[in-house]
């Protein structure tokens, strides 16, 4: 040992990509490289044991040696010139990574999670319903979004479009599970918030419209202990919820049951109450409004501008919706026209219907395909008896006497334009046709209102005095990071300023607009708090996972068609419990808990690798008895690097896992591929620290630790590493403890320790969530009537030292005990036998030590 | 630790003695197996044959509490065969003479067959330690927890002075110690006859500073140990405790004796984070706050002082044991103002010597191995280098006897008791944690299965333990790993809690009870 440790002093020079590097001999290149700053990439690489070298991608060129050399297992040499980065290097390297991923069976992020506009953790909440835990759903999906029963009913589901189980049959019914586990939730009497309420703030917050984007902001801001009043311009609380969205979708009761929720965190509303004419801004800040949300939505129409659009009988769909919501007699006449393909196109068409139109025709300039209402709204409006007719662009409308009469429209076809893009309708000439019509109502489209009518002049309520800017297409100017205005004070979000969207982007811009104006309140960086909300947009590899059985998608179960148009009954029914959790257990679980972690994804994304070149057969994966309670194995995610073998045969020498097999063949095993028990395995989890995937990971920490998907309405949680002293044994291993919100989620080896040298045994790694046990004493107790009962510290202390003075006074110093303890720290220790010696008088004290 | 646990894999040999390190002391044992791997040479004495045990390049598989007898035989080989260190003997100790003569107590064989254990493992053991340049001796609770711990000790140091094996990398005796901040709990004087530093409370000199710090006259009788004072609960001497963090309910010998005492109490505080069975008799219970809530310093079995740190903020109410503590004397009329943990450290440097450069400034970077008498002192990795604190090692015979209670016809097993893996002491802690109680989620006794076959008991059938002062049921493991004619059980589960079996029988000297050795029925259910 003394000659080896003479040798590594020698010194070596060598040049690493043109930099002169002095290395100890006996060093590897790899450690060379660290050691100057430079990293080689590597995925098998663990600096507690001797080089694995199968990853193969830390290859480096040296000088007058053929080929690449592994740099974890090449020693440097004197006057060796190696070049770590080259292109050649890097090809092999991307090859290396593409094999590897070709063969890596998993997921990293799902896109359903990224196609959401509010990034709702859908894997979570359906993975819940599958466990038939409605509650732990509700619970993640409230985490981003209030209303899962509203948008389990509206939400145009753009997740469902990217869901990867539609490549192999269909895709997940993801927005109707939600819907399920509202309404589940709900009838379980599930009425207790999800999240603990902040103290109050004394801030007040008024929030302008109370549509999705306002109801969301004041939801999430009343959370954060503020105190939120809504002012709304119509009777009733909802925006387009309630006056857009028909009660065929959305029945009212739903709707005002799920605000309940609101008004319980201590929301106040105010109806009647109309930005521009009952108040403006200023009005608000010098009533002590510390900041203001504006969620006006987009309550004005576009209009077609073709000739005839004033007459009698042409509404707006705006309109038209509005006034059937609240409950006007509205006379359609027995033919309607809607214009537009979009979901109010269709749900004025049905309304209509309902009217008691007998013919209901929706003209849209596109082909089926294009319409921007969801295929399942369309197929439902086709099975009332609304009329499609695709490929029309409206010309005229007829009149006769001041009255709308008919839509006269020229027939289309797509032609794809030269510059690409979507193809854009084209009129052919001369195919005139007119649609009879008593109601032609427009629904081409929504904008904001952002004036309102006063002695028959329109008035722009948005002065440039009161400092909030308006953009030339008259939505209100907000930073798209941090929504807040030109004025600081207000912030604004939705429709009024992405223009006519959708109702999930107004709850994501209502969220958003709530950690801003909360980070605002508190005098924080608005711009960093806007950052923090940013989620690393997730690169996806195009790898093989498949389902493990086919199965079809669990079909909605409606009204049946004879009782449906008579009223506005809600026509989709929700699915029954069985037919949920069978949805639910169709999903792919397409996330990986260790995706923060992975060095093969940052890998493959530092390399590019986001598809794969290489079909063909994977290696054999060995089924596995999965239910050790602290080590989770996934093989399927294994790229057989063998780290965690060599690991286990080197730290622990358990020699519980090894490489088995050959050739395609070679896979992780534990003995005998039985249960890890069953093994020589002493469960210290060195293997889960090694590998560089997901394969194996520490099953205690996997439900704690933050995803970037899991975290709260703050978005991804920081966790903090804290280095500490073990509590068990008296080895006294050097730990690191990683907290997040408050609690411990996970414990690693503190790599500067000087005792256990990166080592740690099951208690130090996994015996960590007694912290926060349930059983944990909490408050102090006192024995009343012979039970203990909770009682406060000033209570318990007098208890303690009254009782304590009386017996020394009564029986003298010797009558008096004490017992230190070895899990104490020594501070702890050093005060009881002081305690002992100087209040009680005695030595008596002592301690396990003995035990 | 005379040596560090670092230092203890330079070692050609290592004898270890009465530890089961891969469950008590499992990153040591790691570091044991790896040692193994490069050609380190291992000697276990134990009763059971454990892990290490199998590992081993001889295994003593010794009799239950014969240890005087297979140290002493140790001994006799080593002189026998003229392998002693005379250098070292002449140079740094005293009465070697007086111990040789004891040696001639028994002839090697009668030590050997004292022990249970074949002459030539005994003769090979010592010729190997003996005749290693590099020789380390690790004991565990299984040498001390004897009636005879002491004594036991005594032979252990007797057999490293002879063979010079101290004082030098890769030498030493190491005991190994069990909790967390065991170590540290000492150096702090939490011991009846000691003041912080291992000053003796008997000494006028020792008391004389700490009262000139304190300013409060101390008392110079050694107080009552832990078994004591629950000796004189019973007796009713003994009217109030002040326990902190400790189950004495689960980890005493003779737990009926030990509730008897505790209820007998006219007040009882248990301070914990859990309700223990000791808690669940207290008439105040003040919650502490976990390692992970509070600052502070732990003292490991190296000697190795080292920082705590707050990760979270202590659950609920629960506050740190030293601040409950001064809050409590000062009611009581203290004026203890410390506001931080920091502050205490301060005061232990100022007045505890081998504490003296453990600052929390120097801690912060690293931990200290004490003695570290002052601020630019490294720490101490090897104790008795040059010398010996009190100057020359000092070697004493003890005669052989054997544990206090032997197996009988009424009671024929013996029986031993220790830790498992996955758990920790009396549980508290590691079965409130769901990986670790999920992987030994329950008492099995250890039962060689020739003794099963005779008694007619299969694996995982019920099996009722009894000894003079209680009884236990639980399921049976057929094993090798316990000799015949005896069994062993964890200490770590309420639900067959072993210390309802275990004698109180205790050292003379350092009163440690005799956990390891008790006479037993053993029934099937």
């Amino acid at each position: 040992m003394e000659a080896t440790t003479r040798k590594r002093l020698e010194a070596v020079n060598l040049t690493i990509n043109g930099e002169a590097v002095r290395a100890l001999a006996g060093q590897s290149i790899m450690q060379a490289a660290l050691d100057a700053g430079i990293r080689i990439p590597n995925l098998c690489s663990d600096g507690r044991i001797e080089p694995v070298g199968s990853c193969r991608l830390c290859i480096v060129e040296i000088d007058g040696v053929k080929g690449f050399q592994t740099s974890c297992s090449t020693p440097v040499a004197e006057g060796q010139v190696v070049q770590t980065d080259t292109e050649p290097l890097r090809d092999a390297r991307r090859l290396i990574l593409e094999l590897m991923l070709s063969d890596h069976n998993a997921y990293c992020l799902p896109p359903c999670q990224s196609g959401c506009p509010d990034n709702l953790d859908i894997p979570g909440y359906v993975g819940a319903i599958a466990d038939d835990n409605p509650r732990e759903s509700v619970r993640i999906i409230k985490q981003r979004l209030p209303f899962p029963r509203i948008l389990g009913r509206v939400c145009p589901r753009p997740c469902e479009d990217v869901c990867r189980r539609g490549e192999n049959d269909q895709p997940i019914s993801i927005c109707s599970i939600k819907r399920f586990a509202g309404d589940a939730a709900a009838e379980m009497g599930f009425s207790d918030l999800p999240f603990p309420q902040a103290e109050p703030t004394g801030k007040r917050i008024a929030v302008v419209g109370s549509g999705p984007a306002g109801l969301t902001a004041a939801y999430y801001l009343a959370l954060k202990g503020h105190a939120v009043t809504i002012l709304e311009s119509l009777p009733e609380p909802g925006g387009m919820l309630r006056y857009a969205i028909p009660a065929f979708r959305l029945p009212t009761d739903v709707l005002n049951e799920e605000l309940e929720e609101l008004w319980s965190l201590g929301v106040e509303l105010k109806t009647n109450t109309a930005m521009g004419e009952d108040f403006d801004i200023d009005d608000l800040l010098e009533e002590g409004y510390d900041a203001v949300f504006l969620g006006l939505g987009a309550h004005g129409d576009h209009q077609m501008m073709i000739p005839g659009e004033e007459l009698d009988g042409v509404v707006s769909s705006v309109d038209f919706l509005r006034r059937v919501r609240a409950g006007e007699k509205v006379d359609v006449g027995k033919r309607v026209v809607v214009v537009g393909g979009g979901f109010t196109a269709i749900d004025a068409a049905r309304t209509a219907v309902r009217l008691g139109a007998e013919e209901s025709t929706i003209v849209y300039r596109r082909g089926r395909d294009e319409m921007p209402a969801h295929e399942s709204e369309v197929e439902e409006a086709e099975a009332e008896g609304v009329r499609l007719q695709l490929l029309a662009i409206p010309e005229k409308i007829e009149g006769s006497g001041g009255r709308a009469t008919g839509l006269t429209s020229l027939k289309a076809e797509l032609v794809r334009s030269e510059k690409g893009g979507r193809p854009r309708p084209t009129a052919i000439k001369g195919s005139e046709f007119t649609i009879e019509a008593d109601t032609i109502i427009v629904a081409i489209g929504q904008k904001p209102k952002l004036c309102y009518e006063e002695e028959g002049r329109r008035v722009l309520f948005l002065p440039e005095r009161e400092g909030v800017r308006t953009t030339k297409w008259g939505t209100i100017e907000a930073d798209p990071d941090t929504l807040q205005t030109a004025r600081p004070q207000v912030f604004a979000g939705g429709d009024v300023v992405s223009g006519a969207a959708t109702v999930i982007e107004a709850v994501a811009a209502g969220r958003k607009a709530a950690s801003t104006m909360d980070a605002y309140l508190k005098g924080e960086d608005v711009v960093r708090a806007a950052a923090r909300l940013q989620e690393e947009q997730p690169v996806f590899l195009d790898i093989k996972q498949e389902p493990v059985e086919k199965a079809s998608r669990q079909p909605m179960p409606v009204l049946c068609i004879e009782n449906c148009c008579d009223d506005f009954t809600e026509v989709e029914l929700g699915y029954a419990h069985d037919k949920a959790i069978l949805e639910s257990s169709r999903c792919m679980q397409c996330v990986c808990q260790a995706e923060a972690s992975c060095a093969l994804r940052s890998l493959g994304i530092e390399y590019g690798v986001t598809e794969n070149r290489f079909e063909g057969r994977m290696h054999p994966v060995p089924a596995l008895d999965d239910s050790n309670p602290v080590i989770s194995r996934q093989y399927e995610k294994c790229i057989v690097c063998g780290a965690c073998a060599s690991i286990c045969d080197q730290l622990p020498a358990a020699q519980a896992v090894e490489l088995c097999g050959t050739g395609m063949d070679t896979h992780v095993e534990g003995a005998f591929n039985r249960g890890l028990e069953e093994t020589t395995c002493v469960f210290c989890g060195h293997c889960v620290d090694t590998c560089p995937t997901g394969a194996l990971d520490n099953r205690m920490s996997m439900d704690l630790r933050t995803l970037p998907l899991r975290a709260g309405p703050e978005g991804p949680q920081e966790v903090r590493r804290v280095n500490t002293v073990c509590c068990y044994c008296g080895v006294g291993c050097s730990l690191t403890l990683h907290v997040a919100d408050g609690r411990v989620i996970e414990v690693s080896a503190d790599d500067h320790s000087g005792t256990n040298l990166g080592m740690l045994c099951v208690k130090g790694r996994y015996g960590f969530d007694f912290i926060h046990h349930p059983d944990r004493l909490t408050q102090p107790l006192v024995r009343r009537d012979g039970e203990l009962v909770p009682a406060s510290w000033d209570e318990a202390l007098k208890e303690v030292s009254g009782a304590l003075l009386r017996i020394r006074e009564e029986y003298g110093s010797e009558a008096l005990g004490t017992m230190a303890s070895g899990r104490c720290t020594n501070e702890d220790d050093y005060l009881m036998q002081k305690f002992a010696r100087t209040v009680f008088g005695n030595n008596n004290v002592d301690h396990c030590a003995r035990l | 630790m005379t040596n560090s646990v670092g230092d203890l894999t330079e070692a050609d040999v290592i004898l270890l003695i009465g530890s089961n390190t891969t469950t008590a002391h499992p990153v040591i044992a790691m570091q044991l197996n790896q040692a193994l791997r490069r050609g380190m040479k291992l000697i276990v004495v134990d009763p059971r044959r454990t892990t290490l045990a199998r590992k081993a390049d001889i295994h003593l598989q010794i009799r239950g509490g014969t240890d005087i007898a297979l140290l002493k035989g140790l001994a006799r080989v080593v002189a026998d065969e003229n392998l002693q260190d005379d250098g070292f003997i002449r140079d740094r100790t005293e009465d070697y003479e007086e111990m040789l003569a004891g040696l001639g107590e028994m002839t090697v064989e009668e030590y050997a067959a004292t022990c249970g254990v074949d002459p030539e493992d005994l003769a090979a053991a010592a010729r190997l330690y003996a005749g290693s340049d590099h020789g380390a001796i690790a004991y565990c609770l299984g040498v001390t927890q004897h009636s005879h711990g002491t004594d036991n000790v005594r032979c252990i140091a007797n057999l490293a002075m002879m063979t010079g094996h101290i004082g030098r990398p890769g030498t030493g005796v190491n005991p190994l110690r069990g909790a967390n901040n065991v170590q540290g709990c000492c150096d702090m004087g939490g011991l009846v006859n000691v003041l912080p530093g291992y000053q003796p409370v008997e000494s006028d000199e020792a008391r004389a500073r700490y009262e000139e710090a304190w300013g409060v006259e101390l008392s110079p009788v050694v107080g009552k140990t832990l078994t004591e004072m629950i000796d004189a609960a019973n007796e009713g001497s003994l009217k109030a405790m002040y326990i902190m963090g400790e189950n004495p309910m689960m980890s005493d010998p003779d737990g009926n004796h030990v509730r008897s005492g505790l209820e007998n109490l006219e007040f009882l505080v248990a301070q914990d984070i859990f309700l223990t069975e000791t808690a669940q008799l207290a008439d105040v219970v003040l919650p502490g706050a976990t390692f992970a809530e509070k600052d502070g310093t732990f003292t490991n079995t190296e000697r190795r002082v080292q920082r705590v740190r707050q990760a979270i903020e202590p659950l609920g109410e629960a506050r740190p044991d030293w601040m409950i503590l001064r809050d409590v004397a000062n009611l009581m009329g203290a004026r203890w103002d410390y506001d931080s943990p920091k502050d205490i450290m301060d005061e232990v440097n100022s007045l505890v010597p081998q504490y003296g450069g453990a600052s929390y400034e120097r801690l912060e970077a690293c931990g200290l191995q004490w003695p570290c008498p002052d601020a630019d002192h490294p720490g101490t990795r090897i104790l008795h280098m040059e010398n010996f604190i009190c100057g020359k090692g000092k070697m004493k015979d003890v005669s052989f006897r054997e544990a206090d209670e032997l197996p009988d016809e009424e009671y024929p097993f013996v029986f031993n008791t220790g830790r498992h893996l996955m758990h920790f002491h009396t549980g508290s802690m590691s079965r409130r944690s769901r990986g670790l109680d999920a992987l030994d989620p329950e008492p099995l006794v250890d039962l060689n299965p020739e003794d099963a076959r005779r008694l007619g008991v299969a694996e995982g059938e019920l099996i009722r333990v009894t000894s003079r002062r209680g009884e236990i049921t639980a399921k049976a493991m057929l094993t090798v790993r316990t000799a015949p004619g005896t069994a062993f059980l964890p200490f770590h589960y309420v639900e067959a809690a072993a210390n309802l079996l275990t004698n109180s029988a205790r050292d003379p000297v350092c009163k440690i009870p005799e956990l390891k050795v008790c006479a037993v029925r053993i029934e099937k259910v």
